[in-house]
């Protein structure tokens, strides 16, 4: 079982971006086996039902977070569904106030499972909220693997470049690319990571 | 307000973790829409069973006391914390079959409790509800510059959702919520 963990801010872009994943592997590569795990910090989830609705199969986590506050159910969870339905692909969409590498940490430890960290964050609103909340990036972009540079289409050339160059510095190691809703995701760097040991 | 780093939290990752939710609503209350407040002497005696740890300056023209606070009575939003975050989550019904006008409202509503979050020195991280009226499903999100809406296959005829903020007080968000969102759904018995 893959598994890939797809983190970011609050309106980032991480769910048009699973919903683009899923719709390649099973429509482009036949990968018809895949689970999408949802994880909302709210009582009331709003993006399960979108991805339910568009046809995939989806398990859910819900009022809480899996990197802090549900971090104890999210093992047991893993585990039965790779016991019942152990799927090819195994994609997770953190809470926006999620850490990534926390949720990491915790496969890793409990369960001896790995993933990959795709992390996105808003070209658009990256200078305003970073100002607002420096520490939340900071730890969210924290040993992504990638980080999609998003919403790239709706700033200039100047704040896009002033944002990846931010984002380089808060995690040097992470491959940082500009994408945005009308442009195809990134499979090839998506296969890359997701192939690497 | 001047914006400061809101997530000062260290995170330990020890696996040892609490809920840290904090349901003030949970408590009966009637909700007005016009929110009108019920003012008594908030002491040492006060039996109200609100978990009110805040005080509001009356806005009752004719009261001066300072120990008065209001009795904000809300049932439609449920509010909870994670980190910095403040959520606040509904859950109703609008006065209209029509899908198209459901969500040309919703949206407006939603737009208009950004701008309050935003006006009220808040950060929104979204606004996002799903609307699913007469056979058809939206997802509607909305943060400070942009508004996303996108159709899925559904069934009934509810709105749910969350707002989920930073920088505001949960009676903020509350009223906030309720004038906007809530002012669409249809009260019990109506």
């Amino acid at each position: 079982m893959k598994i890939l963990l797809v983190g970011g801010f609050l309106g980032s872009g991480k769910t048009s971006f699973i919903l683009k994943l899923a719709h390649h592997l099973i429509e482009d590569r036949g990968i018809n086996n895949i689970v999408i795990l949802e994880n909302e910090i709210g009582e009331i989830s709003v993006d399960d039902k979108v991805l339910k609705g568009s046809g995939y199969q989806v398990k859910g986590l819900f009022a809480g977070c899996v990197c802090c506050t549900l971090a104890g159910e999210l093992p047991a969870t893993v585990r039965q569904i790779e016991r019942d339905i152990n799927p090819d692909w195994m994609i997770m969409e953190a809470t926006g106030v999620a850490f990534p590498y926390t949720i990491k940490e915790n496969l890793v430890h409990a369960l001896n499972m790995d993933c990959r960290i795709i992390c996105l964050t808003d070209a658009q609103r990256w200078k305003r909220l970073y100002r607002a909340m420096a520490n939340l990036f900071d730890f969210q972009l924290k040993d992504a693997d990638v980080i999609l540079v998003n919403k790239a289409d709706l700033v200039d050339e100047a704040m896009l470049a002033e944002v990846m160059e931010a984002v380089k510095a808060i995690n040097p190691e992470a491959e940082v690319v500009s994408s945005c809703a009308n442009e195809a995701i990134p499979i090839e760097l998506v296969d890359r990571i997701m192939s690497e040991e | 307000m001047e914006e400061k780093d809101l997530h000062e939290h260290e995170h330990e990752h020890e696996h040892e973790h609490e809920h840290e939710h904090h349901h003030e609503h949970e408590h009966e209350h009637e909700h007005h829409h016009d929110h009108d407040h019920e003012h008594h002497h908030h002491d040492d005696e006060c039996g109200c069973g609100h978990d009110h740890d805040h005080e509001h300056e009356c806005d009752d023209p004719n009261c001066t006391d300072p120990s008065h606070h209001h009795h904000h009575h809300h049932e439609l939003v449920e509010i909870s914390h994670h980190e910095s975050s403040i959520i606040g989550a509904m859950k109703g019904v609008m006065a209209t079959a029509d899908y198209d006008e459901a969500e040309k409202l919703l949206s407006e509503q939603m737009r208009e409790a950004g701008r309050l979050v935003t006006e009220a020195g808040g950060i929104i991280g979204h606004i996002k509800f799903v609307l699913t009226a007469a056979g058809r499903c939206g997802q509607i999100s909305v943060t400070d510059v942009e508004e996303n809406i996108r159709h899925f296959d559904g069934g009934t005829s509810t709105v749910e959702g969350v707002a989920i903020v930073f920088a505001v007080e949960d009676e903020q968000l509350t009223e906030i919520l309720e004038h906007t969102i809530g002012s669409l759904f249809v009260k019990e018995g109506e």
